[in-house]
């Protein structure tokens, strides 16, 4: 069976960024958030984005109407009906989402009993420990999506300690339906990505401010000498200064190295809601760029 | 003997049913992939009937369709078994056919193997053969590609002037479009003139959303504006046809867009639409310039000034022309479009009967040019269906 809908619980960055690029797929999308104001974030969220691709002339006014007529906006669960892949996105607070998946595997087991997989988009969690309440703890993954979602083409795929292989299989062929290469990793914390990046921010902000370079011939350095996409800031801001700091304090917990430690400057950016591209600010100011992450020159 | 002919979009399917040529019924299956597929359903001499299903896949949809034609209210069939051949529309076929073939595995994977460059267009294809071999196995199915025409082409007219290993290592190279189209019109207006078509050298412009033109130089296609894909040739409706290749690569660095961004504002933000900036429709854009738009106008002056110059092109590779043919929906209806294009090209032997295109009746084929015309100019109406069905039913009866 081809995979045609999928439900997202949680419509902040990521999931409203899951439900767009598999709508932008010709995938059905019910997105479901627990309070109103979610849904309008992830609703403005979404159409922020189209128009943007829209100016950029990577679509067209009627295939923004087709992507966004794909995508179902609900506060109620139930209203989902039968899925072939059930998506978590909500913040990364372990009992939360061991609570949630329980529920959802209630709900989607009377509907959808033989074929639906549950996917977390946990970027630090163990998904062993996500399944925790779980009756089928074989059908949960974990499926890493990095924002912006439609644009970035690889998906972290990790198993837990009771993931089947037909689980994989089936999120495989969901990151194939979405264009993306999926990588496998064991449920280490960071998995790749995180674990190498986190110490490369922290590494370029000693730089910075131990006076060796500026924050943008740091990175001017590292994309042109070594084809970075971004310079490790940009990259940071990009990411999410908050999501950066989170990922530090999880990986300095779970393993220790003075490399994962939190910096006090992205501390202190995050408390005065300096996000990085999201909020318009972070290391770099974007408040005049064309909202495609490209910082004020 | 009963033809059903199949043309398979990614999310829809074109069907009609002949007995020879005589078309039984006709419809459209939109939408599939959701739970509000529209079918509409058209019995010859009768009215159209509309319904809304839940269609997931191409198989099913073809169910549906194969339901309706034996249906006892809007049905023109006693029984599904009386359909004897299926003729299906095949966009790509590549080198590895050129001419319509009998389906037969070996066929079906060569037409997969054509996927690599025909990503859009073969898969849905391929989903109405397999659709067909499951639903009616022991009827033989025919592929009808719309390349196969272009295949005469000499080399000189379809290599392009990059590295030789390109050609060899991703078979890229001119393949032209619209070839059912292309053959059915020559054919037709060599009938209109009275004269074999092999002893013609006929200029067909197939002029639509798509548009190509197509040099037919005694019965074989040997030059066409179509390239690799589509995307070559006339401005079209929203894709920008022939262009300095410096041009989007100048663009991709200054706005840094991506492949993806690029070739959707080459094939879905230029062409007409992006010129006038009002609409890829021609009649909108005619109106808008009747009524003084400046850039509805430009628009309008560029695409046929460019179809002006494939013409002469064309005549040029013929050593001349005995006819020029207008088809699809622009080709048949814009008396605009027609009467800009061959402006002043008497040189060449072209002499538009002005009245004669402005009063041409819709869906009739005429002749349009003056007497004196030593090129004449004709209007046929293209009938891709019809030319699917001609030849599945040659092929199945040669069998």
């Amino acid at each position: 069976m081809e995979i045609r809908k999928i439900a997202v619980f949680g419509g902040g960055v990521m999931g409203a960024g899951i439900a767009q690029d598999a709508a932008a797929h010709g995938l059905e999308v019910v997105l479901v958030d627990r309070v109103e104001e979610g849904l309008a974030f992830a609703r403005k969220a979404i159409e922020d984005s189209l128009n943007r691709e829209l100016q950029r002339w990577g679509i067209t006014g009627s295939e923004k109407k087709i992507i966004l007529s794909h995508i179902k906006f609900t506060l109620n669960p139930d209203d989902v009906g039968s899925a072939d892949v059930v998506i978590e996105a909500i913040p990364d607070d372990l009992a939360a989402k061991q609570d949630l998946f329980a529920q959802l595997e209630q709900q989607f087991e009377r509907v959808c009993p033989d074929s639906v997989i549950y996917v977390s988009n946990t970027a630090v969690l163990p998904i062993t420990d996500i399944a925790l309440k779980m009756i089928h703890k074989d059908r949960l993954v974990g499926m890493h999506f990095l924002a912006p979602v439609p644009s970035i083409k690889l998906v972290e795929m990790v198993r837990s300690v009771h993931t089947s292989e037909a689980t994989v299989d089936r999120a495989k062929e969901l990151a194939r339906r979405l264009d993306k290469t999926p990588v496998d990793v064991l449920e280490n914390p960071g998995y790749i990505t995180a674990r190498l990046v986190v110490p490369l921010i922290n590494e370029a902000i000693d730089l910075y401010q131990e006076g060796t370079a500026s924050k943008e011939d740091i990175d001017a350095a590292m994309r042109l000498g070594f084809g970075f996409n971004k310079g490790p800031f940009a990259l940071a801001d990009q990411i999410g200064l908050d999501v950066v700091l989170g990922w530090c304090d999880n990986l300095f917990h779970e393993l220790g190295g003075r490399k994962y430690r939190p910096q006090a400057v992205v501390r202190h950016l995050v408390r005065k809601g300096n996000l990085g591209v999201k909020t318009g600010k972070g290391f770099y100011d974007y408040s005049a760029s064309d909202g495609n992450g490209e910082a004020k020159k | 003997m009963k033809v059903l002919v199949l043309n398979c979009g990614s999310s829809s399917v074109k069907y009609r049913l002949y007995n020879d040529d005589e078309q039984l019924a006709e419809g459209l299956l939109e939408k599939i992939g959701t739970g509000e597929a529209q079918l509409n359903h058209t019995v010859t001499g009768r009215k159209k009937e509309v319904s809304v299903h839940e269609i997931l896949e191409h198989r099913t949809g073809i169910e549906l369709i194969l339901k309706t034609l034996v249906g006892a209210d809007k049905g023109v069939l006693k029984s599904i078994d009386d359909i004897q051949a299926v003729g299906h529309r095949v966009v790509h076929g590549a080198e590895a056919f050129s001419q319509s073939t009998l389906i037969t595995p070996e066929v079906v994977a060569k037409i997969e193997e054509c996927i690599d460059i025909a990503p859009l267009h073969n898969p849905p294809n391929l989903a109405g053969i397999y659709a067909i071999s499951e639903l009616l196995p022991k009827v033989p199915q025919v592929a009808v590609f719309d390349t196969a025409f272009h295949q005469t082409m000499p080399e000189r007219a379809y290599m392009y002037a990059i590295p030789y290993v390109f050609y060899t290592q991703y078979h890229i190279r001119k393949y032209g479009f619209h070839g059912i189209s292309h053959q059915y019109v020559s054919r037709e207006a060599a009938s209109l003139l009275g004269k074999p078509l092999e002893d013609l050298r006929i200029i067909t412009c197939h002029l639509g959303n798509g548009s190509s033109v197509t040099a037919v130089d005694h019965g074989r296609s040997v030059d066409s504006s179509m390239g690799f894909t589509p995307l070559e040739g006339l401005p079209m409706g929203t894709r920008s046809g022939d262009i300095d290749p410096a041009v989007p690569l100048y663009i991709m660095g200054k706005e840094e867009l991506n492949l993806q961004q690029i070739n959707a504002l080459l094939n879905k933000h230029s062409g007409v639409l992006g010129i006038s900036g009002i609409s890829n429709d021609f009649r909108t854009v005619e109106e808008e310039a009747s009524k003084g738009d400046r850039r509805a106008a430009l628009a309008l002056e560029v695409f046929c000034y460019r179809l002006k110059k494939y013409i002469g092109s064309y005549i040029a590779a013929m050593n001349g022309a005995d006819a020029v043919v207008f088809t699809g929906g622009v080709g048949e209806n814009s008396d605009i479009v027609r009467e800009m294009a061959t402006r002043d090209m008497e040189f060449l032997g072209l002499e538009l009967d002005r009245e004669k295109n402005r009063t041409k009746k819709r869906g009739e084929a005429s002749e349009i040019s003056a007497p004196s015309s030593r090129v004449k100019i004709l209007v046929v109406p293209t009938n891709e269906e019809l030319l699917i069905a001609r030849d599945t039913r040659r092929i199945v009866t040669a069998g």
